[in-house]
């Protein structure tokens, strides 16, 4: 019976990762020259830089809340390199675990709000989302500071072959993040609280303090993710996360995360990586106008959701 | 035939039977009695007939026709019409307008036409003989007997064929019991069918032709009421269990170290200054009318609750700061709400057992698998859970099982002081006896053990020693002779002619 539903969830994953290479196969042959090894290194980097957003992402959408504040903790996140290093490698011993740690102070300050003062996740990230973007536009005056260290440049753009180096660090990541969500203490955790915050308060959890570590965890993620990505487009710009906002909450939802938390794997986040890149791709590629591409993303963001729900719906039965 | 049939009736929630195969049969120019304990089943039964419920299985006839009710809409129109236990007004508008809600009468220009809406309502209180309502005054400002009876009259306005009265008269002034008793009367000579629902035996003797039991949420029986109505028999059909065989030997094993002392414990308005001893190896029960500050006594144990005043867990005063701290300090709470508090009723057994101890099961910086598999295999067979497997989901296992599984939980942890909150609530018999064989067990491990219940008839079977909360505080202590329902019962409400706290007696 259960080795049934755990045959079920595993399948609806590898499900997924088939839409994903499918999906690359079609645009492939439509359109040649999309599966030559340099572009498949772009695309592997751009699910790379989408992976660790979802990635944190994961992580409050598995306690039952969203974190909506990622394009703004992202934009900081490249800013604050290249002003603390000014384009110098060395600096970046210490300027990544500065980066980190603001991501970090950003995320805490989200999941303050929501789980001791109790506002509502959505509410509160989408204020903070403003505030960080108060916060970074004043500061730089919209300019930014310094520039991008080659080191950063050359992990986040660089690779071999079919693969970015920033793809391999991220599959890295992953592990770690995977481990973390289904082998250890503090993981089973995150499943509990998404699954009855009241249950887990009896059962011992210190249900608040976790709820802030998850918004934590998140905005060091953001922060990391948009440092390598100012490497990948060697550039920086005010509301370059926007994108990110959306897409790793999707990403989580096709992954068969469910939005209202305590159910799903981190390895269904990643196969949802890679069908939003691979799509968005396939979208590029078809030719279609920018408005199109956002009907259509919005479309599978909707059915994916859409199934996401339904899927708690019948487990609550 | 009857005119109205619910034949083969059954309703679970989340796996908890709340009604397992119930009849009941009722004819035109009836007032039938719809008997049984708190949980018996009655108003899920109702609840079925007016559409707030859906049964998994049986069907309803309704006057010959067998009738579909997915909703109140459908029930109406059947000509069902419920007056719930619980009122369901709305405080801002007048009673007229809560009386008539959906359906007041609009002028030629489409506004509200009030006249026409009071007239309507002056009508009505005529007919059913009601004159000390005002139908303009705001339907909270009334007192409690008048919302009941502007309940009753919203569905009388509705003229159903089928009249639920659900604990009607519990809410009424007494003369407006005989009111509601003349008019249940009433309506069944015109030819509808009452279904009536009290605990009030008189009422029934009085008002009814007809009762039908439930127990445990099964058919018990209908008996006719007639000079040879045994109330005795009606009582026991209720009830319908031989005490002796169900409840544990007392081997009363009460040590004389003190595991816990409470000194003049307050939280707000619910606890008021309680003090106990709580001696090792002791079963202290719990007793009191429901909402004396007992379930607060035992979460502010459990750190749920801030409190002041002093505890002392085996002689050394305590700060319990919250559930993880409690546990930590080796106190462990069986929650009043099983599928709430006590288990994630999505995840699987293993997962509901190894997570409050989860951290001594991780091995360096990953949970041990193995570790975890003996510690869940270890606690399903001490309490005997049967389950598919440890991974079986919660929600999937009956309610007896679900209790089991909450138990292992908390014995997993090991605690040195047991708080336990009405453990059988909604639990099978076979299961209730090895929940209080388990609790004597634990006595006579040493662990001291603090058991509320809301039935007495437990209180008194499987506890060494009881003490009944009134007002917040510990009215009264009861062991070995004193021990029996009636004085927890006079104690509860106060007719022990003690007042306020006594002292703890020692053992």
């Amino acid at each position: 019976m259960n080795m049934k539903e755990t045959w079920k969830k595993s399948g609806s994953i590898l499900m997924t990762f088939l839409v994903a290479f499918l999906l690359l196969g079609f645009v492939s042959i439509v359109k040649p020259g999309y599966g030559s090894a340099a572009n498949i290194k772009v695309l592997s980097i751009s699910i790379a830089v989408l992976g660790l957003t979802a990635l944190g992402q994961t992580l409050p959408i598995l306690t039952g809340g969203m974190d909506l504040s990622i394009p703004w903790m992202f934009c900081i996140g490249g800013y604050l390199c290249a002003a603390l290093t000014g384009g110098d490698n060395g600096k970046l011993l210490y300027a990544v675990p500065v980066v980190l740690f603001v991501g970090l102070l950003m995320g805490a300050f989200n999941g303050f709000g929501i789980a001791y003062v109790g506002i509502a996740p959505v509410i509160m990230t989408m204020a903070s989302n403003i505030i960080f973007q108060g916060l970074l536009v004043g500061i730089t005056e919209g300019t930014p500071g310094g520039s991008i260290p080659s080191g950063i440049k050359a992990l986040a753009s660089g690779g071999s072959g079919f693969v970015g180096w920033l793809f391999l660090f991220w599959l890295a990541v992953s592990v770690v993040a995977w481990l973390l969500l289904a082998k250890t203490s503090y993981g089973r955790k995150i499943y509990a609280v998404g699954n009855s915050e009241t249950c887990a308060l009896y059962s011992g959890i210190r249900v608040k303090l976790l709820k802030l570590s998850a918004y934590a965890l998140c905005g060091m993620m953001a922060a990391l993710a948009g440092m390598l990505y100012s490497g990948k487009v060697s550039q920086l710009y005010l509301g370059m996360g926007d994108t990110y906002q959306m897409a790793s909450v999707s990403a989580v939802a096709i992954g068969g995360v469910s939005l209202v938390g305590g159910s799903g794997s981190y390895i269904g986040t990643m196969a949802g990586c890679f069908v939003i890149i691979i799509l968005e791709g396939l979208l590029a590629a078809m030719n279609f106008s920018q408005g199109v591409q956002k009907i259509i993303y919005g479309i599978v963001l909707f059915l994916a959701v859409m199934i996401s729900s339904r899927r708690k719906g019948a487990g609550n039965e | 035939m009857a005119d109205l049939e619910l034949n083969h009736i059954s309703k679970a929630f989340n796996g908890n039977y709340a009604l397992s195969d119930v009849t009941l049969s009722c004819n035109r120019g009836e007032v039938h009695a719809l008997l049984g304990e708190n949980g018996a089943g009655k108003s899920t039964l109702l609840k079925v007939l007016a559409g707030a419920y859906h049964p998994d299985e049986g069907e309803i006839k309704v006057f010959g026709k067998t009738a579909v009710i997915k909703n109140p809409t459908d029930a109406m129109r059947y000509g069902i019409g419920c007056v719930y236990q619980e009122l369901s007004f709305i405080p801002d508008l007048s009673v007229a307008e809560n009386i008539f809600i959906g359906r007041i009468p609009k002028t030629k220009f489409g506004n509200f036409d009030y006249k026409k809406l009071r007239r309507m309502t002056l009508e009505l209180f005529e007919k059913y003989d009601v004159d000390e309502i005002d139908p303009d005054a705001k339907a909270g400002m009334i007192s409690l007997s008048q919302k009941q009876i502007m309940e009753i009259l919203k569905i009388l306005s509705k003229d159903p064929e089928i009249v639920i009265l659900d604990e009607a008269t519990s809410a009424l002034a007494e003369n407006r019991v005989q009111w509601l008793l003349r008019l249940a009367r009433k309506l069944a000579d015109a030819g509808k069918i009452v279904i009536f629902i009290s605990h009030r035996m008189a009422e029934i003797k009085d008002g009814c032709d007809r009762i039908t039991i439930l127990r445990n949420g099964t058919y018990a029986g209908t008996l006719p009421v007639d000079e040879n109505l045994d109330m005795d028999e009606v009582i026991s059909m209720m009830l319908g269990r031989k005490m002796s065989s169900y409840f544990p030997e007392i081997e009363d094993c009460t040590r004389e170290e003190v595991a816990l002392e409470l000194k003049n414990v307050t939280y707000g308005r619910a606890l008021r200054g309680v003090n106990l001893k709580l001696h090792k190896g002791e079963v202290l029960g719990i007793g009191g009318l429901a909402g004396q500050g007992q379930a607060e006594l035992l979460k502010a144990l459990y750190g749920v609750y801030p409190t002041e005043g002093e505890i002392l867990l085996n002689g050394k005063p305590i700060r319990i700061k919250s559930p993880k701290d409690a546990i930590q300090k080796g106190i462990g709470l069986v929650p009043e709400e099983r599928g709430i508090q006590g288990l994630f009723l999505n995840l699987g057994i293993d997962f509901n057992i190894s997570i409050p101890s989860i951290e001594k099961l991780t091995s360096g910086l990953l949970v041990s698998r193995r570790k975890e598999a003996e510690l869940v295999e270890k606690y399903m067979n001490v309490l005997a859970v049967k389950a598919a497997g440890p991974q079986a989901l919660a929600r999937e296992l009956s309610g007896g099982n679900q209790q089991k599984i909450v138990m292992a939980k908390i014995l997993s942890c090991e605690p040195e002081l047991l708080l336990m909150h009405d453990i059988t609530r909604g639990v099978d018999v076979g299961t209730k006896k090895e929940m209080f064989g388990l609790v004597r067990t634990l006595a006579k491990e040493g662990k001291p053990v603090l058991f509320f219940s809301t039935d007495v008839e437990e209180l008194v079977n499987v506890c060494d020693r009881v003490i009944v909360m009134r007002d917040g505080k510990v009215a009264a202590s009861l062991k070995l002779k004193t021990l029996t329902k009636e004085n927890i019962i006079g104690a509860s409400i106060g007719a022990d002619g003690k007042g306020g706290d006594t002292e703890d007696e020692k053992a």
